[in-house]
């Protein structure tokens, strides 16, 4: 108790010295906080779209579709018949929609602009893809209709607007070529520019027309109701080798992201240890400064054990002060963005297809994030100091007392 | 004994101009038998892709090197389907779109209608000769025929193939097979020839077998009828508007 006492008194005896350092942890918790909500923030919202735009929960390919997907080889659908129905747990399951993906070459004359059509089923796809949500004008999609819905930006690339005809040149599942009027229906926006900038949606039999694939998708989207299960649910399908059942926690671009998670965590540790210097540099002042004094304490008959006991304590209470200052800060900063939002549509403009985030970030802090963050501040406020008090030890007393 | 080497070396040189020389006479006949000012006919194109066998029939106009037309006629999906070539641009009309979207130049070199050719391959009409350095490089013999090997090296850029190894009938300089070849080596497609029909001066191939060594499980055989060259075509056929007409 006599050693929280003297460390407390020994925390003002350089007032400044100890808030800068202080300072520093704070900053470091605070920043440590607000990029792990932030990051969240974004994992949430690109699987979010990933989900809704790309993916579902569960999505079911052929096994040559998937190996091929960069090809977008229409030849590999999926009979969409009875027996393959009947084949999904209805139980589990809240929604089903075929996709065909395909790509095509936009243009008046010449065939210069690179797009990627889905055909899918507008009633289905209005709550999975929140499409009718992001109209920016026009009306949205009408089953069998010979009609699109286009990105606004890749309207706008095209010169046409809404009830302008566009003309639509691919190749069908066997290669031939083939083509379609389709009226503009309505644009939206996603803020997500590798969308808004290439894609455009069709309803699924007009699709299937187009593309000679009757009856056919080259993907089905499932929306599992319990989308934590969805693995489990991926597993019991039972449809053949010839199928590919990838629930969306093994989805590539998630993947990819959470191992950017595991990379983040590494350049947090990295962050704070860097700000924790200053607080091994303020021991390592301590230390000098009260050479005579520590020399003093030894002589008088204080062990080493309590020497490093109260500068250790005196290093805690500065860490403790620091990351309480910081993880408040940091907390009502990354709970106000939760609410709030980013907005950084002028990144997500710039976004891909296949990496689908923005505009806008909205936080994710949760109490983990907050209660880890403030106790990794203490835990290395403490290790970082331990170096320089170790210095403490060393100190002859005898010596110590002859020093100015 | 110096004067031997000597002799040899001239010998060998001689023989190689010989080959070299031989070389080009031998691609020229070639030439002379297929490139025609002008043809008319009809053709058949059986597509196997995976073990799925698919007609489908086209006929075609072409005039020199720069002027093609082709209009498919079956199956029902593809009817009406029109490509017309005009210099170094290819047109092609949908009769679902009811009108003529230029195909851009990387294109040219896709399958055209799902075959293992390419709209370049089917619109080819130009002399061998004129665009690749050529070197007899031995003989061989396919089936029963003894031909030259020739090995053909773009000296143009702008060519389809970088590359083409040649099998020639030594009788009728003709083109029994040939291998194209991308300028990384990577053999890209086989044509073998089986028919050829005597019109005029010209031994003209009819049966073509086309394999697309970039795809697997697949081949395509064309095989031409109603042949006519060096005709006088009306041209109003190689027009947009007639490649738009209703």
């Amino acid at each position: 108790m006599q050693l929280f006492k003297l460390a407390y008194r020994n925390f003002f005896r350089n007032t400044r010295r100890s808030i800068i350092s202080g300072i520093s942890v704070a900053l470091a918790i605070t920043a440590i906080i607000f990029a792990r909500s932030y990051i969240g923030g974004i994992l949430q919202n690109m699987s979010g779209n990933v989900i809704r735009l790309i993916s579902g929960h569960i999505t079911i390919t052929t096994k040559e579709y998937e190996r091929r997907e960069r090809l977008i080889p229409l030849s590999e659908s999926i009979e969409l018949s009875n027996d393959f129905y009947q084949s999904l747990p209805e139980e589990d399951i809240e929604l089903i929609s075929p996709r065909i993906k395909f790509g095509v070459l936009l243009g008046e004359d010449e065939l210069s602009i690179p797009a990627l059509g889905y055909a899918l089923n507008p009633e289905k796809e209005r709550d999975i893809a929140g499409l009718q949500k992001r109209l920016v004008e026009g009306t949205y999609l009408k089953s069998g209709e010979r009609s699109a819905i286009l990105g606004k930006d890749l309207a706008e690339r095209l010169n046409m607007t809404v009830g302008d005809t566009m003309t639509v040149i691919t190749r069908t599942a066997y290669d031939s070529p083939t083509g379609m009027n389709l009226v503009i229906n309505g644009t939206f926006r996603t803020g997500i520019g590798g969308i808004d900038r290439s894609i455009f949606y069709i309803p699924l039999e007009v699709g299937q027309t187009l593309l000679d694939l009757e009856g056919r998708a080259t993907e089905v989207i499932i929306l599992v109701k319990d989308p934590g299960n969805a693995i489990q649910i991926a597993q019991s399908i039972r449809l053949g080798n010839d199928y590919s059942i990838v629930p969306f926690q093994y989805n590539n671009v998630l993947r990819y992201v959470n191992l950017a998670e595991t990379i983040y965590s590494i350049f947090y540790l990295v962050v704070l240890l860097v700000a924790c210097s200053a607080i091994a540099n303020t021991m390592l002042m301590i230390v000098f400064e009260r050479t005579k004094e520590i020399g003093m304490m030894k002589a008088l008959g204080l062990n080493n054990l309590s020497i490093v006991g109260l500068l250790t304590i005196e290093a805690g209470i500065i860490g403790l002060v620091g990351s309480f200052l910081g993880t408040v800060v940091g907390t009502i900063l990354s709970y106000w963005l939760k609410y709030e939002g980013i907005d950084i549509s002028m990144v997500s403009s710039t976004a891909s297809a296949d990496l689908p985030f923005g505009p806008i970030i909205y936080l994710a802090p949760t109490p983990f994030i907050v209660i880890s963050a403030f106790l990794l501040g203490l835990l290395i406020t403490i290790i970082v100091a331990l170096l320089p008090i170790s210095r403490a030890i060393r100190i002859n007393p005898a010596k110590a007392l002859k020093t100015v | 004994m110096k004067i031997t080497r000597k002799m040899c070396i001239v010998i060998s040189v001689w023989v190689m101009l010989l080959f070299a020389q031989s070389g080009r006479e031998i691609l020229q006949r070639v030439d002379d038998n297929t490139v025609v000012t002008s043809s008319s006919y009809n053709a058949k194109m059986v597509i196997s892709l995976s073990g799925t066998i698919r007609e489908k029939r086209f006929t075609g106009y072409a005039e020199g090197k720069e002027r093609a037309y082709m209009e498919f006629t079956y199956p029902a999906r593809d009817k009406g389907t029109r490509f017309l070539k005009i210099e170094d641009e290819i047109w092609m009309y949908l009769p679902s779109v009811e009108k003529a979207t230029k195909i851009a130049g990387h294109m040219l070199r896709q399958s055209m209608m799902g075959s293992d050719f390419s709209y370049d391959d089917i619109v080819e009409n130009e002399e061998l000769i004129e665009l690749y350095d050529v070197e007899l490089t031995g003989t061989d013999s396919i089936g029963e025929k003894e031909c030259y090997v020739l090995e053909l090296t773009a000296k143009v850029l702008d060519v389809n193939y970088y590359a083409r190894k040649q099998w020639v009938d030594k009788d009728d300089y003709v083109t029994l097979k040939a291998e194209l070849y991308a300028k990384s080596g990577k053999l890209m497609k086989e044509i073998t020839v089986s028919e050829f029909q005597k019109i005029g001066r010209y031994r003209f191939p009819t049966s073509i077998r086309m394999e697309n060594k970039l795809r697997q499980n697949t081949y395509t055989e064309l095989i031409l009828e109603n042949i006519k060259l060096d005709i006088e075509i009306p041209t109003r056929i190689f027009t947009r508007a007639y490649l738009e007409r209703k």
